[in-house]
C-alpha cells in the first residue's frame, strides 16, 4: 500500500488526490477488515512433517518455540506481526496464550540461546508461500486454504 | 585462571568465532545462522544513597548490550553463544563477557515432551528470570525484585552463568506441562568483581574459588501458563585460598538457596510472587573468627495491569532480611561496630523493604519504554561500590530512586 506512494511516476513531492484517496479507502478496509478476524484460524503444516493432527499442548509448545523438532524435521514457526489482530485471536482462541504470554516467551527463548525466535511474515500470502515451500514450516491462517505442499495440522483437545 | 577455566574460556571465544564466520557454504545448508541482540539504557535518579553510579545528581550508569549468535546445524544439534556488556554504576564497567555459549543437544523430541543436554558456559534458571536477567525487556520492571534476583554475595557469578552441563527435560499433559532444569557448575576462581563484592577488599592476595554449584528447577505450567508455579534448589559453595603473607585465612561460604514462584496470568491482569530462603554460612577467612551461619529471607509481590495495547502499570512490593533473626538490623550493626571495626554499618544495611510503581509503554514489538518510582526503606540491596558511606556507618534508611530506561531487541 505504501508502496503505491512511492511507485506515482513522475511524483516529484506532492501526491495527486485520487492516489492518497485509494490509499486512504485501502488503509480504512484493510483496517476494518483485519479488526474482526472471522471465526477461529487454521493451523497450517508443510507436508514434510507426516502428522495430520497434534495435540493442542504440543501446538502450544511448537509456537512458544519450545519443542523445535517432529520426526527428525526441524520446524520453523512462522507468525504475523503480533500487533496483527488475526495473531492476536490466533493466540488467544486457538492456542489459549495470551499474546504477551507468547511474546514473552519468545524474548526468554531468543535471549537464552535456546533457539532463533519466530519467523516474522508480512501477511498471509506470505505466510501461505513460506509454510508450503519451507520443509518443517508451521504457522496459522485466518481460512482454511488450498495450497500444493502444506495442509492444514487438526487440533486433537482444543481450547474450549 | 585455572586451567580447565582458561580452556573453556578458549573454547567459547572458538564457538562465538564458529558461528560468525563458518564457511558461506554451511549457511547455505538450511541451517542459517541467526543473530539477535538487545541495546537498553536506564536513568536514575535518587533522593538519598547511590544506585548504579551518582544517582543523587542523576546517573545514565546503566547500559545493557547483548548480540547473541544460533546456529542449528541439525534437528536436534543447536550452538548458540551471548556476549554481553552491562554497566551499572561502580561495579560493572561494561567489560563485554560471555554471557553463554554452549552446545545443545536435543536427547528427544516428540508429541508428548522433549529433553536435552547444553555443555559449555550456561545460564542457570532460577525462579522466573534469572535465567535472561540482563535482558531489559524481559524483566518485570527495570530493576528486578532484588530480594530473589540479587546482586551482591559470592553467588553473582553463579546467578549469571557457569561453566558445566545443563540438563532440561519437559512433560506435556493434557492440560498441564511439568518441566525440570538441573545445572551443575565445574569448579572455578570468581571473576575478580564477585572477589571484592564478597571479601569486601581487592587488596586480598589469595584466591576465592567456586568449589561445587548445583541447581534444580522444577516449573508446573497449567492450561498454557495461565498459573505457573516453580520450585528452585541452588547449592554453592565458595571457599578462598590464601596466597603468600595473607591477612585471610582459608574459608568457606557455604550458601544453600530455595526459591518459591507463582504467577497467574488473565488477559489484562498478572499476579507474580516470588519468595527465597537463603543459608548463608561462613567460617575462616579472619583469624579466630568464629563459625557463623544466617538465613536471608526475601519476597516479592508484584500485580500487572495492561490498560491499553502495549501498555501495562505495575505495583510491586519487595522485602529482605538479611537474618531472620534480627529483622531491623540491631544486632548486626551492634557486631559490626565493634571497636577494632574497619566498616561500621548502621542498621538499615541489613534489611531493604520497597514499593515500586511502574509503567511500561511497548511502542513497538521491538521498542520498550518504561518508567519506575521506588520508595525504599533500608540499604541491604543497594551496591555499596556506590557508596562508600555505607561502610562508615553513613547512608539514609529511608529514600526514593526515580528511573526511566529505553531498551530496543532485535
Amino acid at each position: 500500500m505504501r508502496d503505491s506512494f512511492f511507485r506515482r511516476p513522475g511524483g516529484a513531492g506532492i501526491f495527486g488526490y485520487r492516489q492518497v484517496t485509494l490509499a486512504l479507502a485501502l488503509w480504512v478496509v484493510t483496517a476494518l477488515f483485519s479488526s474482526v478476524p472471522a471465526g477461529a484460524q487454521v493451523v497450517v503444516i508443510n507436508d514434510s512433517i507426516a502428522e495430520t493432527a497434534l495435540p493442542i499442548a504440543t501446538i502450544r509448545a511448537i509456537f512458544s518455540l519450545r519443542v523445535q523438532a517432529l520426526d527428525g524435521q526441524k520446524l520453523t514457526v512462522f507468525v504475523l506481526d503480533p500487533r496483527d489482530p488475526v495473531h492476536a485471536s490466533f493466540s488467544k482462541d486457538v492456542l489459549g496464550v495470551f499474546p504477551y504470554q507468547l511474546q514473552s516467551a519468545w524474548d526468554r527463548s531468543v535471549f537464552s540461546g535456546a533457539s532463533s525466535g519466530p519467523v516474522v511474515v508480512n501477511s498471509e500470502t506470505e505466510m501461505l508461500r513460506r509454510v508450503s515451500t519451507t520443509a518443517g514450516g508451521i504457522g496459522y491462517l485466518s481460512l482454511p486454504a488450498a495450497q500444493e505442499g502444506m495442509r492444514i495440522l487438526n487440533i486433537q483437545g482444543g481450547n474450549p | 585462571m585455572t586451567g580447565h577455566r582458561k580452556a573453556i574460556a578458549w573454547a567459547s571465544a572458538y564457538l562465538f568465532a564458529t558461528l560468525f564466520w563458518l564457511p558461506p557454504q554451511l549457511h547455505a545448508l538450511d541451517a542459517p545462522l541467526h543473530l539477535h541482540g538487545f541495546i537498553s539504557q536506564g536513568y536514575l535518579h535518587s533522593t538519598h544513597n547511590n544506585y548504579y553510579g551518582s544517582s543523587t545528581q542523576g546517573s545514565f550508569d546503566l547500559t545493557e548490550l547483548g548480540v547473541n549468535a544460533f546456529l542449528a546445524p541439525t534437528a536436534s544439534l543447536s550452538l548458540a553463544a551471548q556476549l554481553v556488556s552491562r554497566r551499572a554504576g561502580e561495579l560493572y564497567d561494561g567489560t563485554p563477557r560471555m554471557d553463554y555459549a554452549f552446545m545443545d543437544y536435543r536427547l528427544h523430541s516428540s508429541t508428548d515432551g522433549y529433553g536435552g543436554v547444553r555443555l559449555g558456559r550456561v545460564k542457570i534458571p532460577i525462579g522466573f528470570h534469572n535465567e535472561t536477567r540482563d535482558v531489559a525487556t524481559t524483566r518485570p520492571g527495570i530493576l528486578l525484585p532484588q530480594s530473589v534476583y540479587v546482586e551482591g554475595l559470592g553467588i553473582r557469578d553463579f546467578y549469571i552463568g557457569v561453566d558445566g552441563m545443563a540438563a532440561y527435560w519437559e512433560w506435556f499433559q493434557e492440560r498441564s506441562s511439568l518441566q525440570m532444569d538441573l545445572g551443575l557448575a565445574l569448579p572455578t576462581t570468581l571473576q575478580g568483581e564477585t572477589q571484592a563484592a564478597f571479601l569486601r577488599t581487592v587488596s586480598a592476595p589469595g584466591d576465592l574459588r567456586l568449589t561445587s554449584g548445583q541447581n534444580l528447577r522444577l516449573l508446573y505450567e497449567h492450561d498454557g501458563g495461565l498459573l505457573r508455579l516453580a520450585a528452585t534448589y541452588s547449592r554453592v559453595r565458595t571457599e578462598y585460598r590464601p596466597g603468600g603473607q595473607d591477612f585471610l585465612v582459608r574459608g568457606q561460604a557455604p550458601v544453600d538457596a530455595l526459591v518459591f514462584s507463582m504467577e497467574w496470568n488473565r488477559e489484562d491482569f498478572s499476579l507474580v510472587a516470588e519468595a527465597v530462603h537463603r543459608r548463608v554460612g561462613r567460617s575462616g577467612f579472619i583469624p579466630f573468627a568464629p563459625d557463623a551461619t544466617r538465613y536471608e529471607q526475601g519476597y516479592y509481590v508484584q500485580a500487572t495491569y495492561r490498560f491499553a495495547r502495549g501498555w501495562e502499570a505495575f505495583l510491586r512490593h519487595d522485602s529482605h532480611w538479611n537474618d531472620r533473626d534480627d529483622r531491623g538490623g540491631e544486632q548486626q550493626s551492634a557486631a559490626s561496630r565493634g571497636s577494632q571495626s574497619l566498616a561500621p554499618q548502621a542498621p538499615h544495611r541489613f534489611f531493604q523493604h520497597q514499593w515500586t510503581l511502574g509503567m511500561g509503554w511497548r511502542m513497538t514489538p521491538q521498542w520498550l519504554l518504561r518508567a519506575e518510582w521506588h520508595h525504599i526503606h533500608g540499604t541491604a540491596l543497594t551496591p555499596l561500590a556506590d557508596n562508600p558511606a555505607f561502610d562508615q556507618a553513613g547512608g539514609r534508611a529511608r529514600w526514593d530512586l526515580f528511573g526511566l530506561q529505553a531498551s530496543f531487541t532485535f
